[in-house]
């Protein structure tokens, strides 16, 4: 257990994020990111490398968030997931960004389609390489490149200054 | 500030990082002579700044809530880890077999069981002719009559009897 424990005190701020980038809302990304943990812990025996464990429970943190968003948007009838609830432990966004801003921004991310989503909002979570985006999506490296290039683009064009 | 229309595009690819160094230069000397486009380029990339500063405090700012560790760390001692049930189950399944095929009762052959065995069909008594023996014992080609077993005539001459 202590190994474990020191794995999720290492990892759950990514984990977490990891959840929350995808699903945009932060008691979802709560449940999902336990859920995360859980599986890990159940399948610990089958990780060969345990200094993969971070990318390994990347991966299945980012599947069970895309499962869990893809449901929640057939059950919800709103518009978009990013207009839901804000995680927790985010400061006034008028400290340098202005709301409205953060809002349009959201939207537009929640309109990107999910292959260009998911590479965005998993490269701009802290420390996050290429490498590392391309290996939870189960692509290569170039095609996260690529598709970055393209929400970029996309975002660039669509939110307005 | 609108740039040349026909090198909008181009801008935009470079901000984003999609082009080579060689496209790149092209575009920069462009912009070497062109006020208008170096103004736009500049307002594009403090505008893409501006986005990827509000993509990264949408996802980077989430933070697991108080207590997640606790709690992850909570349900797994409430869960133990996936072990091979399966592999333990076949095992014992298979030694269960063994114990029962040895202390099964194994009974001797009756009288009625040893005649059946014993019974050979007429087609077999009648290819024990003389001929079938004569074929048999007979030296093929290569070899000699005088490997020809001593004890063989004595065996022809019972059948021919």
């Amino acid at each position: 257990m202590s190994e474990f424990e020191a794995q999720v005190r290492a990892n759950q701020r990514r984990v977490f994020q990891i959840a929350y980038a995808v699903l945009a809302d932060a008691a979802e990304a709560e449940d999902v990111a336990q859920e995360a943990f859980l599986q890990a812990f159940r399948r610990l025996r089958s990780l060969r490398e345990p200094e993969r464990f971070r990318a390994w429970i990347g991966r299945i943190v980012y599947r069970l968030a895309l499962n869990r968003r893809r449901s929640l948007l057939r059950e919800r009838s709103r518009e978009t997931v990013w207009q839901g609830s804000q995680p927790s432990g985010v400061g006034s966004e008028k400290d340098t960004l202005d709301q409205l801003f953060l809002d349009r921004v959201r939207r537009e991310i929640d309109l990107l389609p999910e292959k260009l989503r998911s590479v965005l909002v998993l490269c701009a979570i802290e420390g996050m390489e290429a490498s590392e985006a391309a290996w939870i999506l189960k692509v290569p490296e170039g095609t996260v490149r690529s598709r970055l290039h393209l929400a970029r683009k996309r975002l660039l064009s669509e939110v307005k200054p | 500030m609108k740039p040349c229309p026909e090198w909008e595009e181009q801008l935009i690819e470079l901000v984003t990082n999609a082009f080579g160094a060689e496209t790149n230069g092209a575009v920069r000397e462009h912009l070497a002579r062109c006020a208008r486009c170096t103004g736009a380029l500049d307002e594009l990339q403090s505008h893409r700044e501006r986005i990827d500063a509000a993509v990264q405090r949408i996802v980077g700012e989430a933070e697991p809530p108080r207590g997640f560790l606790e709690s992850v760390l909570q349900s797994a001692t409430e869960v133990r880890p996936k072990r091979r049930h399966w592999a333990w189950g076949l095992a014992a399944a298979a030694a269960a077999s063994l114990v029962l095929w040895v202390a099964w009762p194994h009974p001797e052959p009756d009288a009625e069981s040893l005649s059946i065995l014993a019974w050979q069909s007429p087609t077999a008594a009648l290819l024990r002719s003389p001929a079938e023996t004569l074929l048999r014992s007979a030296p093929r080609l290569g070899e000699s009559y005088g490997n020809l077993d001593v004890a063989l005539g004595e065996q022809e001459e019972g059948v021919a009897r």
